[in-house]
C-alpha cells in the first residue's frame, strides 16, 4: 500500500475514533511531558555546574586545590609557571558570599581572576577585560543577576557577605551573554583577583591555581605538581567539582528519574487505556484488509502508521508541555546543593532527553495499537469481527498472581538484602502490582456478584455483569489508578519520612546551644574564617550569657565525596546527635569526640573507606588529622555524608578559624531579648549574625522542604494525573458502552437505575485500583525509605503513612468519581431507539 | 390485547416533503395471537415497532394495551411498561458474555426478585425451550440457536402482556429458524401473549396467526406482498 494512500486510509477512519485518539494523544503526552522534563531538570542541574566549571577552567586539565579555607599562597604561582611539564597555569580565588542589593540577595561564587586566566580560554573572561578596572576594585555582574538585587549601573554599591564580613563592592559593568554565553544564568560576582583578596580578607593566598599542560606531558606534570604541593594542596583534574556534584546531587538526580517513570507509566497507560477502546475498530479494519486480499505486511503497515503519527504528534505535544514543566514547575533547584556547589539556574536541553522520551513515546503507541496484532496471524481473518473481547479466564489469572506473588517476592528480597537496588526494586514492585490487580478484580467482582444475590435490586448484578464481561479493559482502567496511586503515595510517603528525619537531624543540631552567630546565610555554618578579635569576649559580657563556644565546621573533599565536617566545641551537650547514631555506643563515643580523639561518621563514608568502629582514620585536612572511628551516623541530611569532631580537633587540621559561635544562654532567659543585645553588641557594620536555635532550626528544615520541593511537585502531578487519566478512562469506557446502556433501556430500565449502574461499576474500579495501588505504595514507601536510609545514609524516620495514603487514595477515588458522574449520567440518557439500529 | 389505531408518524424531511413512515396503521393482536408484519425495507416496519414499544411517540393515533394507552407516556412510564409488561426479542442476540444462561435470562427479574427467586422462576422456562442442560453455561459459550432461546427466556421472563420479536431468526438457518418460531408461538400460545413479528423473511412470517403486509408505511392487501407468506406450508 502507497503511503499516500496509507494516509488516506487514516484520515478518513480517524473521523470515527478522534475522541479516542485525543485521549491516546493527552496520554501519551502527558507521560512525555514527565519524563522529559524531569530530564531537562537533572540535566540542567549537572550541567549548570559542569557549565561553570569548564567556563572557568577553559582548556585547563590540572588544578591545585588549596586544602584549608585560608587558601594557597600566591608565590607558589611562579613555581608552579616554571614546572617543565607546565604550558600555563592561572590562579583563581573563590569564595562563597552573600551579594545583596537594593532589590535583593542571591547566595553567590566569588570568582577572583587574573588575565593569565584568559590564556586557558574559559568562558568566562575570553570576552571580558579586567584590565580597564584592574586596581580600582569593582566587580562584574551577570546581567540577571545585576537586575535580580537591583544593582545595575556603573558605581552603584553591592553588599558582600563572606567570611564574617560585610563589605560594600561597586559594580563596574554587567556581564552580557555574548560576553559569557552559558554562565549568563550561573550565580557568580567576578572580580580582579587582588580585589577579591581584598574582599575574602585573605591578602595573597588563592584557592586554586589552574593548570594546561604541554601537550603528551599531562602525567609528568601532575606528578611535578604533586611533589610541589606537598599537604597544603591537593592535585586534581579539573572536572573534580563536577564528580563531586554527581555524587552530591545522586539522590536527587535518582529520585526525580524513579518518580518521573512512574508519572510516565501512569500516562502510557492512560494512553492504553484510550487506546484499548479503539480496539474492536482495529481488529474489524485487520478482518477486512485481510478478507479483501491484502497480506499481512501491508495490514501491518496500516497499524504502524497508526502508532507512529499518534507517537510523534503526542511527543511533539508532550516536549512542548514538558517544556512549559520544566520551565515552571521543576525550575527550582535543591538549595542545599548550592551550599557548596555554585549551582546556575541555566536550563539545558540535550539529546539525551529528546531522545528517552521521544522512544518512550513512540514504544507506547506502538504497543497500544498493535495489541490486535495476533489477529494478524490467525488462521481465520474473520477471526476478528467476532467482537468479543477476549476474557481473563482463570487460569490465567492465576498464573498472573503467581507471577505477581513471585515478583512480590523479588522485592521484598531486595528490600532485605539489597536496598542500594531500590529503583530496580520499585519497577519489579509496579510489575507485581500489575500482575495481581486481575485476581483483585476478580475477587471484588464477586464479591460484588455475592452481595448483589443478596439483595433485590438489578443495579448491582448489572455491574458486575458488565464488569465481568469487559475484565481486560477493566484491569487496564484499574491499572491506570493503581500506579497513580501507587506512585502518589510511594513518593509522598517516603517524602514525609525523609522530611521527618531531616528535622529529627536539624533538631539534634541544634540542640547544644542556644544562640548562633555566625555569617549570614542559609549555609554559613559550612565554611570557618578569621573572626573578628574581641567578639567572643564583647558576647560573653552580656547579661545572661553563660558562655561562648567556638564552633567550626566546613567542607572537605574526600575521595569522590564533598562531606560536611561539623565540629561544635567538646563542652557542648549534648555534643552528639543521639537519634542519627546509627552504630557504636553514645556515651563511650561522645567522651572520645569531646577528647578529640575520636569521630563520628556517615555509615556510607565508614563503608567506603572500608573503617569499623575503633579503627584509625586520616582525613585528608590541610593538616592531615587521624582519628579514631567513635560511631556511625545518618549523614545528618547532606546526601555524600558527613562527619562530627570536636572543634579543638578541628582545629588542628584546618587551624584556628571559626564558623560561628554557640551562645549558652542563663536559665530563664528569653533566648529572643539577648539575640537583640548580641545583634547590638556586634553593631551594623558586623559581618556576624545572630539566631536563636528555633529560628536556626525553623531555616534549615524550610531548605529541606526546598530541597525536597520537586518531588513534592512529581507526587502532586501523578496525583493530578491520576484524576485525570482513571476519570477519562472510565467515561470513555462508559461512553462507548451507550448501545449497551440502550439494550438495558429496552428491556425497560429507566435511566436513573442505568446512571447507578455505571457509577457502581466506575466505584468499582476507582476502588480496586487505588486501593490496590495504595497497599503496593506503602510497600514502596518502605522500600525507598529503606533505600534512602542504608545506601544513601539520609535520617529518615520509618512509618506507615496510613493517613497521606487514605487522603490520596480518597482525593484520586473521590475526584474521578465526580467526574465520570456527569459522563455516565450522559451516556445513561442514550435513547433505548439506539439498541435496534445496529 | 393490542390495538393499534390509525397511527401516524410524520418526520420532517429537510427542504423536502415530510416522510410519512406509518401512515393510518390500525391493527389487532389479540392474546396468544402471533402477528407478522411482514414488508421490505424502508416500508416502516422498524418505525411502527418502536411506536408499539413505546420508544417513538407517534404523530397520532393511538396504541392500547389491554385497553390502556401506551402511546403517550413518559419517560419512567414508559421504562416501567416495558419491563412489566413487554418482552422483545430481536435479530442481534444481547447477552452479556461471561454470565451464565440462566442469569441473562432472569436479568429483567433481578429488579424485583432476589438473585435465587429470579432464577427459579426463570429456570422452568429455560427447560421448556430446551436449555436444561445448559443453565451455566457462560453466554460467549453458546450456539446461535441457545442464545435466542435464551433471549426468549429472558422477554418472557416478566410474563408480558406483549412480545415484540424483530427478525428474531435473522442470524439462524432455517432448521434453527423453524425450531425457535416453533418454540415462541407455543409459548406465546400457552402464555397467552400477543406477539408481533417483524420480519422481511417469508418463513418467519408463515409462522403468524395474521399477517400485516406494509408497504410505504400504510397497510396493503397487495396480493403479491402477501403470496410469499401465504404460500409457504406451515409446519403442522
Amino acid at each position: 500500500m502507497s503511503a499516500r494512500n496509507l494516509a488516506h486510509l487514516y484520515r478518513v477512519r480517524l473521523r470515527a475514533r478522534w475522541l479516542q485518539e485525543c485521549f491516546a494523544l493527552v496520554g501519551i503526552a502527558a507521560g512525555v511531558a514527565l519524563l522529559f522534563a524531569s530530564q531537562v531538570a537533572s540535566e540542567s542541574l549537572t550541567s549548570s555546574v559542569a557549565e561553570l566549571s569548564h567556563g572557568i577552567t577553559g582548556r585547563a586539565t590540572l588544578q591545585l586545590l588549596a586544602r584549608a579555607p585560608q587558601g594557597i599562597p600566591e608565590s607558589l604561582l611562579g613555581r608552579v609557571r616554571s614546572l617543565s611539564a607546565v604550558r600555563s597555569a592561572a590562579p583563581l580565588l573563590e569564595a562563597s558570599a552573600r551579594a545583596s542589593g537594593p532589590k535583593g540577595s542571591e547566595s553567590v561564587q566569588l570568582v577572583g581572576a587574573e588575565a593569565s586566566l584568559r590564556s586557558l580560554g574559559g568562558a568566562l573572561i575570553a570576552h571580558t577585560e579586567l584590565e580597564p578596572f584592574a586596581g580600582i576594585g569593582a566587580i562584574l555582574l551577570p546581567a540577571p543577576l545585576a537586575r535580580h538585587i537591583g544593582v545595575v549601573k556603573f558605581g552603584r554599591e553591592a553588599t558582600l557577605q563572606l567570611y564574617g564580613r560585610s563589605l560594600k563592592a561597586p559594580l563596574y559593568r554587567q556581564l552580557t551573554e555574548r560576553q559569557i554565553g552559558g554562565l549568563i544564568d550561573s550565580p557568580i560576582v567576578v572580580a580582579p583577583l587582588f580585589y577579591a583578596q581584598e574582599l575574602a580578607g585573605l591578602p595573597g593566598p588563592v584557592s586554586r591555581i589552574l593548570v594546561r599542560p604541554r601537550p603528551g606531558r599531562e602525567a609528568q606534570a601532575r606528578a611535578e605538581l604533586v611533589r610541589l604541593a606537598g599537604s597544603s594542596a591537593a592535585v586534581q583534574s579539573t572536572g573534580y567539582d563536577e564528580q563531586l556534584f554527581a555524587k552530591a546531587a545522586y539522590a536527587t538526580n535518582q529520585s526525580t528519574l524513579l518518580f518521573a517513570v512512574i508519572s510516565a507509566l501512569v500516562g502510557f497507560l492512560f494512553a492504553f487505556n484510550a487506546v484499548l477502546l479503539t480496539l474492536p475498530q482495529r481488529r474489524r479494519l485487520i478482518a477486512d484488509l485481510r478478507r479483501e486480499g491484502y497480506p499481512p505486511s501491508a495490514v501491518l503497515a496500516v497499524l504502524v502508521t497508526d502508532a507512529l503519527l499518534l507517537g510523534v504528534v503526542a511527543c511533539a505535544l508532550g516536549f512542548v508541555l514538558g517544556d512549559e514543566l520544566s520551565l515552571h514547575l521543576f525550575r527550582s533547584n535543591p538549595g542545599y546543593l548550592g551550599s557548596a556547589f555554585a549551582v546556575g539556574s541555566q536550563r539545558t536541553v540535550g539529546w539525551q532527553a529528546f531522545v528517552v522520551a521521544l522512544a518512550g513515546g513512540i514504544l507506547a503507541a506502538l504497543a497500544a495499537v498493535l495489541t490486535p496484532l495476533r489477529d494478524l496471524f490467525a488462521r481465520d481473518p474473520l477471526a476478528a469481527t467476532s467482537g468479543r473481547e477476549r476474557a481473563l479466564g482463570s487460569s490465567t489469572v492465576a498464573v498472573l498472581s503467581l507471577a505477581g506473588l513471585l515478583a512480590l517476592g523479588v522485592a521484598t528480597a531486595v528490600l532485605l538484602l539489597a536496598p542500594s537496588a531500590a529503583i530496580a526494586g520499585m519497577v519489579v514492585l509496579v510489575a507485581a502490582l500489575l500482575l495481581v490487580l486481575p485476581a483483585v478484580l476478580a475477587g471484588a467482582i464477586r464479591g460484588l456478584e455475592r452481595l448483589a444475590r443478596l439483595r433485590t435490586g438489578v443495579v448491582g448484578h448489572v455491574a458486575a455483569m458488565e464488569l465481568g464481561a469487559a475484565r481486560a479493559r477493566a484491569v487496564a482502567v484499574a491499572a491506570t489508578g493503581a500506579i497513580a496511586v501507587f506512585g502518589a503515595i510511594a513518593i509522598q510517603g517516603a517524602h514525609a519520612d525523609l522530611l521527618r528525619g531531616l528535622e529529627d537531624a536539624a533538631r539534634d543540631e541544634n540542640a547544644f546551644t542556644d544562640l548562633w552567630v555566625a555569617p549570614p546565610g542559609a549555609y554559613n555554618l559550612l565554611r570557618t574564617a578569621p573572626f573578628p578579635a574581641g567578639d567572643e569576649a564583647r558576647l560573653a559580657a552580656l547579661p545572661g550569657v553563660r558562655s561562648v563556644l567556638p564552633y567550626r565546621g566546613g567542607l572537605l573533599d574526600w575521595g569522590a565525596r564533598r562531606v560536611w565536617v561539623i565540629a561544635p566545641s567538646a563542652q557542648a551537650s549534648p555534643l552528639l546527635p543521639a537519634s542519627q547514631i546509627l552504630e557504636g555506643r553514645l556515651r563511650s563515643a561522645e567522651a572520645a569526640v569531646r577528647a578529640g580523639t575520636g569521630v563520628v561518621l556517615s555509615q556510607a563514608l565508614a563503608s567506603e573507606h572500608h573503617l569499623r568502629i575503633g579503627d584509625l582514620v586520616t582525613l585528608p585536612a590541610p593538616s592531615p588529622l587521624t582519628l579514631r572511628l567513635a560511631a556511625t551516623s545518618t549523614n545528618l541530611g547532606w546526601a555524600p555524608g558527613a562527619l562530627t569532631m570536636s572543634a579543638a580537633a578541628f582545629a588542628r587540621g584546618w587551624g584556628p578559624d571559626l564558623a560561628a559561635y554557640n551562645m549558652l544562654l542563663a536559665p530563664g532567659v528569653h533566648q529572643g531579648v539577648v539575640a537583640g543585645e548580641v545583634a547590638a553588641a556586634l553593631g551594623s557594620s558586623s559581618g556576624l549574625a545572630v539566631q536563636t536555635a528555633i529560628a536556626h532550626e525553623n531555616e534549615q528544615n524550610a531548605l529541606s522542604r526546598q530541597g525536597l520541593q520537586r518531588l513534592s511537585e512529581i507526587a502532586t502531578l501523578i496525583l493530578l494525573i491520576a484524576v485525570l487519566a482513571m476519570a477519562s478512562a472510565i467515561a470513555n469506557m462508559v461512553w462507548q458502552r451507550r448501545p449497551r446502556l440502550a439494550k438495558l433501556k429496552l428491556e425497560g430500565f429507566p435511566r436513573a437505575e442505568l446512571w447507578r449502574m455505571v457509577l457502581l461499576e466506575s466505584v468499582l474500579l476507582l476502588a480496586v485500583g487505588c486501593l490496590t495501588g495504595a497497599a503496593f505504595g506503602l510497600y514502596g514507601q518502605q522500600l525507598l525509605d529503606r533505600a534512602l536510609a542504608n545506601v544513601i545514609n539520609f535520617p529518615v524516620v520509618h512509618s506507615v503513612a496510613l493517613l497521606p495514603a487514605l487522603i490520596s487514595l480518597a482525593i484520586v477515588t473521590a475526584a474521578a468519581a465526580v467526574i465520570v458522574a456527569v459522563p455516565g449520567y450522559a451516556a445513561a440518557g442514550v435513547p433505548a431507539a439506539v439498541a435496534l439500529q445496529d | 390485547m393490542l390495538e393499534c389505531r390509525e397511527l401516524v408518524k410524520v418526520y420532517p424531511a429537510l427542504g423536502g416533503e415530510p416522510v410519512r413512515a406509518v401512515d393510518g396503521v390500525s391493527l389487532t393482536v389479540a392474546a396468544g395471537e402471533m402477528a407478522a408484519l411482514y414488508g421490505p425495507s424502508g416500508s416502516g416496519k422498524t418505525t411502527l415497532l418502536l411506536i408499539i414499544a413505546t420508544l417513538l411517540e407517534p404523530t397520532s393515533g393511538s396504541v392500547l394495551i389491554s385497553g390502556a394507552d401506551v402511546s403517550s407516556l413518559s419517560e419512567r412510564q414508559a421504562s416501567a411498561f416495558r419491563l412489566r409488561q413487554l418482552g422483545f426479542i430481536r435479530q442481534n442476540f444481547d447477552l452479556m458474555p461471561g454470565v451464565s444462561a440462566i442469569d441473562n435470562a432472569a436479568l429483567k427479574l433481578f429488579k424485583d426478585l432476589p438473585w435465587r427467586r429470579a432464577r427459579e422462576r426463570v429456570a422452568p422456562l429455560l427447560e421448556r425451550l430446551g436449555m436444561g442442560e445448559r443453565l451455566d453455561h457462560p453466554a460467549e459459550t453458546l450456539s446461535m440457536g441457545e442464545r435466542q432461546r435464551v433471549m426468549i427466556a429472558r422477554a418472557l421472563s416478566s410474563e408480558p402482556s406483549l412480545l415484540l420479536a424483530d427478525e428474531p431468526t435473522g442470524s439462524l438457518d432455517t432448521q434453527r429458524s423453524r425450531e425457535v418460531l416453533s418454540l415462541l408461538r407455543e409459548l406465546c400460545r400457552e402464555r397467552d401473549v400477543a406477539v408481533v413479528l417483524v420480519s422481511h423473511d417469508p418463513l418467519a412470517a408463515g409462522y403468524a396467526d395474521s399477517v400485516y403486509a406494509l408497504r410505504d408505511g400504510a397497510l396493503s392487501d397487495d396480493p403479491g406482498l402477501l403470496a410469499a407468506p401465504v404460500a409457504l406450508q406451515r409446519p403442522q
